[in-house]
């Protein structure tokens, strides 16, 4: 991990960012769709951490409108999270480097658990929500993915000298 | 540059963290207010949506495969066999046919003596499902017409069995059609069996409507078919929505509690038909029957 600005970080991050995509959208059954992981959520922070100084709270501003855009939903309330996640992210990444997966993985439950209450109320002011706590079921299986997705995608971005 | 001086840029770069998250927090509260309450978001959302188009295209691939490869596996007795069911089921549908034409004819007839106003039978576009809302509380579907087939906000879609939603954004290409099952939907309906009127509301689960502000003397009984009852404009009236399933008097609750399953296969079909809304004229229609009423 580098704290420098880098160069040739931008096409594995936006690759990064389409394979999410297309995960967080691909259709399940109903049973596995609540418990679809965040994927682009788990993507940005890995992304945060390993180069703050180039993925900041503007960028995953950004990347959580497309994701409005693709989902349908009213548009700001993902960008909304992910910035909020990139955010906390910037505050927290010099700690969560000395963190091991597990401490690493309860960081993540925390940011995601808390950035879905967020937007689960501005959900229910602007629309519907479901009535049940299976809303949080999502943050706890990112979390539980959180070591094997780190270890992936810097592996990934080492063997691209990213 | 400030990856040369990480002391400093770590001391700095605190308060304009905070500053740019306060920015664009505000910005997506903003969005999201203007989103929900204006349309002036639309065109921009339509823009945005062409890039969603490969997408869909993508997830696509694997039910285009298992389709492609279900016609070349069919073997030839299960042709047979669902070609002699088809031509049963043709025969079958012909003969209502040939009756509901003169049928058709007698309602005209019927409504002209009365000076009502005639029903018109609506234009159609087929289409096909591409994808389902990512959210399992949420029941939306992405259909493949848009704009540029000359779909419009507001219009309702059916499947063969009954009312299946209304489309609520239209893209170019695609698309989004709410389901009446979704918690937000409801849907002016009455009883076939007898015209009591009712509004159907989605509960958030496919196979459930219930029916909302039905007094506890109505009669509505279980096994009656709910028709769209044409009422607020938006849906035409005849189309069967649900088929009730419990109806429960609690002495407690001003209203009875009524649960109905959808008739259409929401989760099943994939060829829907968006009914061309504006096909039917209710403007004109009403006109008519007040110049009517001063000829007299």
């Amino acid at each position: 991990m580098n704290s420098g600005s880098k160069k040739n970080w931008f096409w594995p991050f936006l690759s990064g960012i389409l394979c999410a995509l297309l995960l967080e959208l691909w259709p399940l059954p109903d049973w596995m769709a609540v418990a679809r992981p965040e994927w682009m959520a788990l993507v940005l922070i890995f992304w945060v951490m390993f180069l703050p100084y180039n993925v900041g709270v503007v960028t995953c501003w950004l990347v959580g409108l497309l994701v409005d855009v693709f989902k349908g939903d009213y548009l700001g309330l993902n960008a909304m999270k992910y910035a909020v996640i990139a955010y906390l992210c910037l505050t927290l990444y010099q700690r969560m480097r000395m963190f091991n997966l597990l401490q690493q993985s309860m960081m993540v439950f925390l940011m995601l658990g808390l950035t879905k209450l967020m937007s689960y109320w501005w959900q229910e002011r602007v629309g519907s929500v479901s009535d049940v706590l299976w809303f949080l079921l999502p943050s706890l299986v990112s979390a539980v993915l959180w070591p094997s997705m780190y270890y992936m995608l810097r592996r990934l971005n080492y063997r691209w000298h990213v | 540059m400030a990856g040369m001086h990480p002391m400093k840029s770590i001391f700095s770069s605190g308060s304009s963290i905070l500053l740019r998250l306060f920015i664009v927090a505000v910005l997506s509260g903003g969005l999201i207010l203007v989103d929900k309450y204006t349309d002036w978001l639309d065109p921009v959302k339509r823009i945005l949506g062409v890039t969603t188009v490969p997408f869909y295209h993508l997830m696509d691939i694997p039910y285009e495969t298992a389709e492609v490869m279900d016609d070349m596996l069919t073997s030839r007795s299960d042709l047979i066999e669902l070609n002699s069911k088809l031509r049963s089921e043709n025969i079958i549908l012909k003969k209502n046919m040939q009756r509901m034409a003169a049928l058709t004819a007698e309602n005209i007839r019927l409504r002209e003596t009365l000076g009502g106003s005639q029903r018109v039978d609506s234009e159609h576009l087929l289409a096909e499902v591409v994808a389902v809302d990512p959210d399992p509380f949420v029941h939306r579907t992405v259909i493949d017409v848009g704009l540029n087939d000359g779909v419009k906000e507001g219009w309702p879609v059916i499947d063969a069995k009954g009312l299946v939603g209304q489309v609520v954004e239209a893209g170019y290409q695609y698309s989004r059609v709410l389901l009446i099952t979704d918690s937000t939907h409801a849907v002016p309906v009455e009883v076939n069996r007898n015209g009591t009127r009712a509004i159907a509301v989605g509960t958030g689960n496919l196979d459930q409507l219930k029916l909302i502000y039905v007094a506890d003397t109505a009669d509505v009984e279980e096994g009656d078919l709910l028709l769209t009852s044409g009422l607020g404009g938006r849906f035409p009236a005849g189309y069967p929505v649900a088929r009730v399933t419990s109806v429960y008097h609690d002495p407690g609750r001003p209203y009875a509690l009524v649960k109905a399953l959808p008739v259409a296969e929401l989760d099943r079909s994939r060829q829907w038909l968006v009914l061309k809304s504006d096909s039917i004229d209710y403007q004109s229609l009403s006109s008519d029957v007040s110049e009517e009423a001063e000829d007299e």
